[in-house]
């Protein structure tokens, strides 16, 4: 526990943690003020859903909100947390200093993880609040319209959502396990996050081509939108349950081969 | 020109530098892939810009990936190059060192922007030339048909896609300078390449949005489509000729800050 401390110190003492966190508490101010001041047109039947209806409801806000990030500014954002974790120290001659000090590799490694896993956490978090309270602010707390055409209230559509960006999360943690991996096998962080964002867009653009759909139930880029299945009724729970298996897998084998990389590292800076 | 080949000979040790190549190139070898092993050819009007034209003639193939390339993977790959130069050397501590040769600030700022857009260029090169050989062995090569529904020969629509290929070159220059810039404030590489990629997404949200249209003249995300237009029979000019008076004036803005900041800037490492 004292070392997961201080590595959420040393988190929150480098200017990239709050700029990552003022990126993403942009997008909810920018979608609420594009919903509050845009003139009404009709809804255009390419548009991703929910974003179209932003101003019905303050709750629409924080699921638009979620599309955007799940596509694009999370795994972005989780990225550069994996790959900060290790690469970064090794860039500024800290590693070996930590590793003098009686803590376990394993340790560690599984530390820096979770700072990783927190920071996502949190920023997903930050957007969430965010966009909650100047959504609700802005367009009011109405009752949430699902996919499948029924009503859910204010309380019920918060909780849904909240399992929703906890959803988004996880797929990000994906993201952030791949840059922690690279960043054991690299010593430039930059190097580690580039790679790991690559892998994710990659991947987006692969499971766009039929040719590719065999691999489609494998790949967790696939279930980034998983989510839309929470807001229909009754829920459809199976595509988020395969989402749930195919993050777990993928989380832990990648874990399992950072901490393989790592536990025998030869350690030169 | 000796600095800059210096640099040169600097990104080709590093690992980094093929990983961002290998990665571009094979972009348009998994279109083609994709393209050849799929049993339904896309419809027209499906996926990026002529993407559906792929399957009747090669030719389309680097055009279809730079298209594709250009929302996301290039902009990555601009601002890794952009923010390892500067901020990298001042990662490993060498940049004291570099700093005690007799050469001028400005000097070394602009030749570590030109081995970035060196990079860029490369990159973009073997996308262009490895989609074009690939395209062409797998559905052979044939007079395009323009958007205008007028054929172009082969050596005149390879014409044109050099200039959209310069055209593109030209918005990632804007990606470049960005992250150039930022790495001038931090010493950070990683910090220097999400903090532009940040910068990029947001923007494109705001795009995204009609109530920000005010800004769409000025902002350089905004014109990533530009380049179709060189593929209408007359070309039309209009578009092009906007975007690239906003990527002028975007990289000489960010050059001339980053010039600024750093030609008094504390060197500590």
């Amino acid at each position: 526990m004292r070392s997961l401390r201080l590595e959420l110190v040393k988190l929150l003492h480098q200017k990239r943690t709050y700029l990552g966190w003022i990126g993403l508490a942009l997008v909810p101010v920018i979608v609420i003020v594009a919903g509050a001041l845009q003139k009404p047109h009709r809804p255009d039947p390419g548009d991703p859903p929910f974003v179209t209806h932003v101003g019905q409801s303050g709750l629409l806000v924080m699921l638009a909100v979620l599309y955007a990030l799940a596509s694009f500014l999370l795994p972005i954002v989780a990225a550069m947390g994996g790959a900060s974790s290790v690469a970064s120290e090794a860039e500024v001659g800290t590693l070996k200093t930590w590793l003098t000090r009686p803590v376990s590799r394993t340790g560690v490694l599984f530390t820096k993880w979770l700072t990783a896993v927190l920071y996502a956490l949190a920023g997903a978090a930050l957007v969430a609040v965010v966009s909650l309270v100047a959504g609700v602010a802005a367009f009011g707390l109405h009752p949430l319209v699902t996919l499948s055409g029924t009503t859910l209230g204010p309380g019920h559509a918060l909780a849904l959502i909240a399992l929703a960006y906890l959803l988004v999360a996880a797929g990000a943690v994906c993201s952030l396990t791949i840059a922690l991996l690279l960043s054991t096998l690299t010593d430039s962080s930059l190097t580690a996050a580039t790679i790991a964002i690559a892998v994710f867009t990659v991947l987006t653009v692969l499971n766009a081509f039929s040719a590719f759909d065999f691999m489609k139930p494998y790949t967790y880029s696939a279930y980034r939108l998983a989510f839309v299945d929470l807001f229909r009724s009754p829920i459809y729970w199976q595509p988020i349950r395969r989402a749930l298996v195919d993050y777990g897998v993928t989380v832990g084998a990648l874990l399992l081969a950072a901490w393989a990389v790592f536990g025998r590292k030869d350690v030169l800076t | 020109m000796g600095t800059l080949s210096r640099e040169f000979t600097k990104i080709l040790y590093q690992r980094r530098t093929y990983v961002g190549w290998a990665g571009l190139l094979a972009v348009p070898l998994l279109i083609v892939l994709a393209l050849d092993l799929s049993s339904s050819k896309p419809a027209p009007g499906e996926g990026p810009p002529f993407f559906a034209a792929i399957a009747n003639n090669g030719v389309f193939v680097p055009l279809a990936a730079i298209g594709a390339l250009s929302f996301f993977l290039f902009p990555l790959v601009a601002s890794m190059a952009g923010a390892f130069p500067l901020a990298g050397e001042a990662e490993q501590g060498t940049m004291k060192t570099w700093m005690s040769r007799p050469l001028g600030r400005g000097t070394i700022l602009f030749s570590k922007w030109g081995v970035a857009v060196l990079y860029v260029v490369v990159g973009m090169a073997l996308v262009g030339l490895g989609g074009l050989l690939a395209g062409w062995l797998v559905f052979g090569a044939h007079p395009l048909l323009t958007l205008s529904g007028t054929t172009i020969g082969i050596a005149a629509g390879l014409g044109r896609i050099v200039l959209a290929n310069l055209v593109i070159l030209a918005a990632l220059l804007c990606m470049v300078s960005l992250a150039l810039f930022v790495s001038t404030l931090t010493n950070s590489s990683l910090t220097a390449a999400i903090s532009a990629m940040v910068v990029f997404v947001v923007l494109t949200i705001l795009n995204g949005f009609s109530y920000f249209d005010f800004m769409k003249p000025y902002t350089f995300t905004s014109y990533n489509m530009a380049f179709i237009n060189l593929f209408r029979d007359p070309i039309y000019w209009h578009p092009i000729r906007n975007a690239l008076l906003v990527y002028g004036a975007t990289v000489a803005g960010l050059l001339l800050v980053s010039w600024l900041i750093f030609r008094r800037k504390d060197i500590l490492t």
